[in-house]
């Protein structure tokens, strides 16, 4: 079933109590961000008026695509966590994530009037950093629009069981 | 060109509600703060995506200011501090401005000018 849309986790979900994760984060609903259940870690933005950046070209704003990235990339690293966490057989610890630093490459400019779809994998995850990729596009992930490559800190606490 | 500023033409600026506001050397970028830009409940913080959309609006203003229409290229963030649920302003300065783009870094703080929050560094594709 393709991209049905569900309440969207948050990225802290993992290390968030269980009564926010499933709230998600203010932002992304503020925003309209629909998680995909046909995907690993994919969230779509809407197509909606207030979204719009230069009203000359009609298509979603850039920093639209920067916040559905960043809560995917998020998504990614949520993800690796509990990866991690059962590889290991122990319980995922209490904690977050922070973004060092997020590069964001245009690759052209999205279609007026389309939705974007945004999706992230976490490339590698060590003690504390976490290194991610996201991607965007409106249809086709072989035409993106957008390529972003962060780094974020992990700031969950070791778990205590093991 | 009109001289309607960028801010008040973008749509997803009006919702951010991101503004110019004059300061001692010349006008910086405000983001009054709101309950819906918050990312981290727990601490709580601004959402990454806000912050670095609030500079990056900073850089277009910068060069709308000068009358450059520009689209983004790329932008690097670095977040050096949580933006807490208080107003964050942004400076942008214009390291070059060539024909056909424009290189630009932009500070955001928010109590503490020597505390910031945030910093960007992006080319602009200069449109006109």
């Amino acid at each position: 079933m393709p991209d049905e849309p569900r309440v969207p986790d948050e990225p802290m979900s993992d290390a968030a109590p269980t009564e926010l994760a499933a709230r998600g984060t203010a932002l992304s609903l503020a925003l309209g961000f629909e998680t995909l259940t046909d995907r690993a870690c994919g969230m779509r933005a809407p197509f909606r008026a207030d979204l719009v950046g230069d009203p000359t070209g009609g298509a979603i704003a850039t920093g639209v695509i920067f916040a559905l990235l960043d809560q995917t990339c998020g998504m990614a690293i949520s993800q690796a966590l509990r990866n991690r966490a059962a590889a290991e057989n122990r319980a995922l610890g209490f904690g977050g994530m922070a973004t060092l630093d997020f590069r964001l490459d245009h690759i052209r400019a999205p279609r007026p009037g389309a939705a974007v779809v945004g999706e992230a994998e976490c490339l590698r995850i060590t003690g504390d950093v976490a290194v991610v990729r996201g991607w965007a596009y409106e249809d086709d992930p072989d035409d993106p629009i957008a390529a972003a490559q962060a780094a974020f800190m992990i700031t969950q606490a070791p778990s205590a069981s093991a | 060109m009109s001289r309607t500023g960028l801010l008040d033409a973008w749509p997803y600026a009006r919702l951010l509600g991101v503004r110019l506001e004059g300061g001692e050397d010349g006008p910086v970028a405000l983001l009054p703060f709101a309950p819906r830009l918050i990312g981290n409940p727990i601490l709580p913080a601004l959402h990454g995506g806000v912050v670095a959309s609030f500079l990056e609006l900073a850089a277009l203003a910068r060069l709308d200011a000068e009358g450059r229409r520009a689209r983004t290229i790329d932008i690097t963030v670095d977040y050096l501090r949580p933006a807490g649920p208080v107003a964050t302003y942004a400076e942008a300065r214009v390291l070059k401005l060539g024909r056909r783009a424009a290189n630009l870094a932009v500070e955001a703080w928010q109590e503490d000018r020597a505390r910031p929050v945030a910093a960007l560094r992006g080319h602009f594709m200069i449109l006109g």
